[in-house]
């Protein structure tokens, strides 16, 4: 039995991986609700974010509102073989049976994961089929000084994650621990946060820290846990 | 016939692969411990250890704990793979051809010094995504990492010491099960002569081979003076 079993959470609260239920801190909300507004204008959003700091979260958030309309599509470019291709895309958006029917949808929001890999000839589908098969694109990186090619770099929204601060690391903390935060109060996140070089590292030493407090029979972790 | 057969053994006593073996394991049992939450909790963990560290025979562990629900692929020494056909390769037929794709696998990659650029992106897709729940990366050198996986493994590393002389012979000595066919001084004679782990399995198997070519009953100095030197 895990610690995290042992307080009853039924995966590890501390996953590094990202997560379908946005995190409440501050900035990630704000930033989400910004790029939705300007996926609903039709435009060409750029959203770049430092290593672990939400942006495959957010991606994820946007494809949750969308559930159900099947116009959004989801292109990792670190797994994908293939350039993007609009006609394909199109034709299979709209399910099984449009796509044995042959019927294109239109008015598709793309989202691009790890964007500053695209090919030049990906870049150029998605100018060419902007407004038409594309209403709307979301280009995301961890690359902060990638230079998107220049029809794109005129067409852009941009959108830079913020930071991550302590206070976001305690919002981290009570979202994650679903607001039973006896386990790992705020001082001790302040300490944590200290340590953390980046909020994948924060998380891991949080996980550590909670693991060695449990596994001690303590109710709240302590300096000696991490 | 084999000549560990002649002598009595099931399989070969002096093999190198720990995959295959049944060796108790020598590792501390904190070590397992840790990677075995490691692997639960869902972790990019890398494995490092000069020779004859036991940083197989612990990726063993992890493959024996989950072989039998079909969770598990083992890749090996510098092997590039297709992630994607490597996580649908257990799946049936019906299941593929409908596009699904498995959920929480393990992926041991045992023995590598370098991974391709493109299959560590894959590798790291798949794991964001949850097809992969945890990935086992054994090590001698340093991988070169891209900075995202680098910053996924994080902390999630056990370094390991080599087995000591005596401990080395002990794994011998244990899998010959104490038979007096091959005796505790010879052996100790060739581990003295050999430079690696693996080295002295070999040479001993060597010493072990020209005694049943010569039907004798126990390995001979004879035999085990030609092995030094092959």
């Amino acid at each position: 039995m895990t610690w995290y079993d042992e307080l009853d959470f039924a995966e590890n609260p501390f996953t590094i991986k990202p997560r379908e239920e946005l995190e409440e801190y501050i900035g990630q909300k704000k930033i989400l609700n910004q790029i939705l507004r300007k996926v609903n204008q039709k435009k060409i959003i750029i959203l770049r974010g430092e290593l672990g700091t939400g942006k495959t979260s957010i991606l994820k958030s946007i494809i949750n509102e969308f559930k159900g309309e099947r116009i959004v599509y989801y292109h990792n470019a670190f797994s994908s073989k293939q350039d993007i291709d609009a006609k394909k895309i199109s034709k299979n958006a709209g399910g099984y049976l449009s796509r044995k029917l042959g019927v294109e949808t239109k008015n598709i929001v793309l989202l691009v994961d790890e964007a500053h890999v695209l090919s030049g000839k990906s870049f150029e589908e998605i100018t060419k089929n902007f407004k038409k098969t594309f209403r709307a694109v979301v280009l995301v990186t961890s690359e902060m000084n990638y230079k998107f090619p220049s029809q794109i770099d005129k067409l852009k929204e941009e959108f830079q994650l913020h930071k991550f601060t302590s206070e976001m690391a305690k919002e981290l903390v009570a979202n994650r621990l679903n607001g039973e935060t006896e386990i790992l109060p705020d001082e001790m996140v302040e300490k944590i946060y200290d340590k953390s070089k980046t909020p994948r590292e924060f998380l891991q030493r949080c996980e550590d820290a909670c693991k060695s407090a449990v596994e001690k029979g303590r109710v709240t972790v302590t300096v000696k846990d991490f | 016939m084999e000549w560990y057969t002649y002598y009595g053994y099931k399989t070969n006593p002096f093999e190198t692969d720990t995959i295959k073996t049944h060796d108790e394991l020598l590792n501390s049992d904190k070590e397992l411990a840790k990677l075995l939450y490691w692997v639960e909790s869902g972790n990019i963990i890398l494995i490092k250890g000069p020779n004859a560290s036991g940083k197989t025979r612990l990726a063993k562990e992890v493959l024996d704990k989950y072989k039998g629900k079909n969770k598990v692929a083992l890749v090996r020494n510098n092997k590039e793979v297709d992630v994607e056909d490597l996580l649908s390769a257990g799946q049936s037929k019906l299941k593929k051809w409908f596009g699904g794709k498995p959920k929480n696998m393990i992926v041991i990659l045992d023995n590598y010094s370098k991974i391709p650029v493109d299959m560590q992106k894959r590798l790291q897709y798949n794991f964001d995504h949850n097809y992969i729940k945890s990935i086992v990366i054994t090590t001698i050198s340093d991988i070169t990492f891209i900075p995202s996986i680098k910053d996924r493994i994080g902390n999630r590393t056990l370094n390991l010491k080599p087995l000591t002389k005596k401990k080395q012979l002990e794994v011998v000595t244990k899998r010959l099960n104490n038979k007096r066919f091959f005796p505790v001084t010879l052996l100790e004679a060739i581990q003295r002569k050999s430079k690696t782990f693996d080295e002295f399995l070999k040479k001993a198997e060597t010493a072990a081979k020209i005694a049943f070519k010569r039907k004798n009953k126990t390995v001979t100095k004879k035999a085990v003076d030609i092995a030094k030197v092959k």
